[in-house]
């Protein structure tokens, strides 16, 4: 029996499963099935809640006297919540996009750079370096937003920098925390760059600042979009570090959530979210097109 | 021409009375910005729809300063020997200690706010006086209790019957209810503000279904039936029953008396420099139009005896017909409260969670 | 390289060493300090928070409860999500996209909604629970909100979603070829499964299990939302210690113990890791 059979076997058109992947025996399809149903189990365990709430939003209650509380499934159909959302809940939600986008720029504008260093420079605190880098995510959330809190403070009565009446200091906060992912990505891009295309730009006559900006950076731009999307996500969706550190008389949205559960549930809680739900999805698809998640995810490398 | 009459003029000057109540002539100030710290969300907007116009044509601009009983504390302790954050200060019940060994708060000249005259003696003092009332009591879904055969409870420990297990919701020791739940079930169990052990013990024995400080969430389990009774101020039972369920409320006899009222203060910040203003302001929300919309938007009593004699007698009512807020200005006066000054908060706390971590 | 990339690395590192240190010292410093009420501080160094660590057990309760409640969450999400990775990264790239998008899209959600809509969803009276009731599978007095159960449906929504994005990467790095190279040699599904797939990703699932340890351990909003005020773990007691009664010194004393959790943890992590060469060998 040839070597080449079980090859010839196995790549034979009917042993392609449905989904185009190779199958090399019939139980791999068996192996297939079962596989997507505990992805379609798990996608409908991380939506159920988010569906609840959407469900909620256009439940009618007994809207003429304020809701007194939320049901689902909904008993009714109504937009009655999606036209009465105040006007300073909106403006919460342009908050927390404009600091959002503010932390995610600010995180490539520090993290690039770090990365770069990173992963190119040969030197011996390297792997500490690295380590300062990383200790953002392992600091509980809980205690970087009182860490900063106290920081704000102690600056206000020692230096009469008043600080906490405006965003400056949950800004950093948020970018003390949202920069290690636009490093990680960007570093796994980096580190599977070539060497030889640096060596080839420069071959050609081009200097190192131009080497930079028109090979390396185009080549890893998929890993600085995929960093830059978890910083603003990061931002976007805290409630930990926010709720210590947001001023007086403003306030993002997922504080505002947070709040709204905490104290007195507004009624147009439901409706607002699934909004801000709605238009993430569309961002993100919008991304997915101009950028391409594929090569973000496949092409940040192993984070093993 | 006409000379008006006496008498017709007296009859103008009492309608022209309106939001100043019982003061002959109004005082002007001059343009000056009070800053008074009270709740946020849309307590502000319950004053200002009524007070702004009134004020600013006195000759002053409100400003408010969001945040709780608490952190007002926290801030004047932060800012002691500078300029007061604020003029007005809205004071918890039981951090009111707090505000005076700290000489936060200043002597009010009472002869400033006529409208005491409306007030029970109990509710206000030189240093502070009560602008809401709350009565924290049980509240109970009435149709859940007939079905489980449990008889409607009477006291807080009537709460331990067994069928309620996990099933009755009790305040966080982060809101003021949660001292009267303590030290009602104190007393019901021979003990006391002093030696509230037995307080905590009937706490355990409750078994609650959790402890919590947010009204919304209170609402959203009665109507899911996770729980059947709350601890719980007693408006929340109105508020539950416009949306269609069947509650009752309870208001525990402790010590003799009929009902437990808690009470939101007002005071005045020691380096206050519009401390006149400050006066004027308080007199203003003890007057009928702003009482009366604490009690129809906000849920809470007024402390205005004018107001409660008003609205006593169009109380919304259970299914049993027994109106669920006491409003009657007899019923104030006979009310019961913890001695706030003889609880050791930090070691209560502590206390609590141990009990609540446990069950 | 004449070029020193090093100097790229200067402003960043300079900035984080800032930030952090400033914060975490002004904060943990604390810890040495004596209550006096109110956010005040007494001047003096001392010990007294540590002792009082020690003296009160509940607070070591909650340390226990913290490091329990966070194991399980890993070990249940890592249940459900390294069969999802793994899933995609043999599918299709259109497919794996498609649903790897929809995964993301979801943790545009915060959390204190998902809360919500977990406590509705979990209504006493509600279908799910009637159907869990009449499957025997929770007894009649099972409230969700409160239990350490609805703690972990928290944890595990709050992590899902970032282990299969990072259990794809280390999966979709393992390249087919072997599992089918494994295959043309006899190898069964099992086989290829537990003696190349599982320890070629061994490392990279160990790294993020050990991101998910600290983030659940850290984790806050669950806690507060769907505990109950019963669920008391390490950062629950923090925020009380300071919202409830402004004791900074406390509050920084508990987040040194729960910073030692976590400490303690990675160090562990990294010394089992080690153990492992890259192929997912145990060395001995």
């Amino acid at each position: 029996m040839s070597v080449t059979a079980p090859l010839a076997k196995a790549t034979s058109a009917q042993n392609r499963s449905r989904f185009g992947v190779l199958s090399l025996r019939p139980h791999i399809r068996w192996g297939g099935a079962i596989g997507w149903a505990w992805v379609a189990l798990v996608l409908l365990f991380i939506y159920a809640p988010t569906l609840v709430i959407v469900g909620a939003s256009v439940d009618p209650g007994k809207y003429l006297a304020n809701r007194a509380f939320l049901q689902f499934p909904p008993h009714g159909f109504t937009l009655h919540w999606y036209v009465s959302i105040p006007p300073s809940l909106w403006k919460s939600v342009w908050i927390s996009f404009e600091l959002a986008a503010a932390v995610a720029v600010g995180a490539v504008i520090v993290g690039v750079p770090a990365a770069l260093g990173l992963v190119r420079a040969k030197f011996r605190g390297r792997s500490i370096a690295a380590g300062i880098f990383r200790t953002p995510l392992q600091i509980p959330f809980i205690v970087t937003g009182i860490a900063f809190l106290q920081t704000l403070q102690w600056l206000d009565g020692t230096l009469g920098l008043r600080l906490q009446s405006s965003f400056s200091g949950l800004y950093l906060a948020h970018l003390f925390v949202a920069t290690p992912y636009v490093i990680s990505a960007a570093g796994s891009a980096i580190a599977q760059l070539s060497p030889r295309l640096d060596e080839a730009a420069a071959s050609l006559g081009a200097t190192r600042w131009r080497t930079l900006w028109r090979v390396t950076l185009p080549l890893i731009l998929p890993g600085i979009f995929a960093g830059a999307m978890f910083a603003f996500l990061v931002s976007f969706t805290d409630v930990t570090i926010a709720v210590f550190l947001v001023p007086d008389d403003m306030t993002t949205f997922p504080v505002w959530v947070y709040s709204s559960i905490q104290n007195d549930l507004d009624s147009s809680l439901p409706a607002l979210s699934t909004l801000v739900f709605l238009f993430s999805i569309a961002a993100i698809i919008l991304l997915q097109r101009v950028v391409g998640l594929e090569k973000v995810l496949r092409g940040s490398g192993a984070r093993g | 021409m006409y000379k008006l009459s006496m008498p017709l003029l007296a009859l103008l000057a009492t309608f022209g009375a309106g939001a100043a109540d019982a003061q002959t002539a109004t005082p002007h100030f001059d343009n000056v910005t009070l800053r008074v710290a009270t709740f946020a969300g849309s307590w502000p907007d319950l004053i200002k729809a009524e007070l702004s116009a009134p004020l600013e044509a006195a000759g002053i601009k409100l400003e408010f300063v969001p945040g709780t009983s608490a952190q007002f504390l926290a801030k004047l302790v932060a800012s002691k020997g500078q300029a007061a954050p604020f003029d007005v200060v809205e004071i918890a019940d039981e951090d009111y200690p707090d505000f005076r060994t700290g000489k936060f708060i200043r002597q009010i000249d009472l002869k400033q706010i006529p409208n005491l005259s409306h007030l029970n003696a109990s509710l206000y003092d030189d240093y502070h006086v009560a602008n809401w009332l709350s009565e924290p009591s049980i509240v109970y879904d009435v149709d859940k209790f007939k079905a489980a055969g449990i008889p409607a409870p009477n006291k807080f420990s009537d709460l331990e019957d067994p069928r309620l297990k996990r099933r009755v919701l009790v305040a966080d020791i982060s809101s003021y209810i949660s001292y009267y739940e303590i030290t009602g079930l104190a007393y019901e169990n021979g003990g006391s503000e002093k030696q509230p052990e037995a307080g905590f013990a009937a706490l355990k024995a409750i078994t609650p279904h959790s402890a919590t400080s947010a009204i919304g969430q209170v609402a959203q389990l009665f109507q899911s039936g996770d729980i059947w009774a709350a601890i719980w101020p007693a408006h929340i039972a109105q508020r539950l029953a416009a949306a269609g369920l069947n509650v009752s409320v309870v208001h525990p006899h402790i010590q003799g008396k009929q009902v437990a009222i808690a009470r939101g203060y007002v005071g005045i910040t020691t380096n206050s420099e519009q401390s006149a203003a400050a006066e004027y302001y308080i007199n203003a929300i003890l007057a009928p139009a702003v009482q009366t919309r604490f009690y129809q938007v906000g849920g809470l009593t007024p402390v205005n005896n004018d107001v409660l004699q008003t609205i006593s007698s169009s109380a919304a009512l259970d299914k049993s017909g027994v109106p669920f807020v006491k409003l009657r200005p007899e019923d104030v006066a006979n009310a019961w409260w913890p001695d706030y000054t003889m609880i050791n908060r930090r070691d209560w706390s502590r206390q609590f969670d141990r009990v609540l971590a446990t069950n | 390289m004449r070029f020193r990339w090093g100097l790229l690395l200067l402003p960043p590192l300079a900035l984080f060493l800032i930030l952090l240190g400033f914060s975490q010292f002004v904060f943990l410093q604390s810890s040495l300090h004596e209550d006096l009420g109110i956010g005040r501080l007494g001047e003096a160094f001392t010990l007294s928070n540590y002792a009082e660590l020690w003296q009160d057990r509940s607070y070591l309760d909650s340390l226990f409860l913290t490091l329990r409640l966070s194991a399980l969450g890993v070990l249940v999400t890592l249940f459900l999500s390294w069969p999802v990775a793994y899933r995609l990264s043999r599918a299709t790239p259109r497919t794996s996209t498609l649903i790897l998008t929809a995964i993301v899209a979801s943790s545009f959600v915060t959390l204190p909604l998902k809360a919500l809509g977990l406590t509705i969803l979990f209504a006493a009276e509600g279908p799910l629970m009637q159907a869990l009731r009449a499957l025997h599978l929770v007894d009649a007095e099972f409230r969700f909100l409160g239990s350490s159960f609805a703690v972990e449906v928290g944890y595990v929504h709050l992590a899902v979603t970032f282990e299969i994005m990072m259990l794809f990467s280390v999966l979709q790095a393992i390249p087919v070829k072997l599992e089918e190279a494994a295959a043309i040699h006899g190898a069964s599904r099992f086989r290829v499964m537990w003696r190349v797939i599982i320890p070629l990703s061994l490392p990279g699932t160990v790294s993020a299990s050990l991101v998910l340890f600290n983030l659940l351990s850290g984790a806050f909003v669950s806690a507060v939302l769907l505990g109950g005020g019963k669920i008391l773990t390490l950062p629950v007691l923090i925020d009380r210690t300071l919202v409830l009664y402004s004791d900074y010194g406390m509050a920084a004393t508990l987040a040194m113990l729960l910073l030692a959790l976590i400490v303690t943890a990675n160090i562990a992590a990294v010394f089992v890791a080690s153990r492992f060469n890259r192929t997912g060998e145990l060395v001995t």
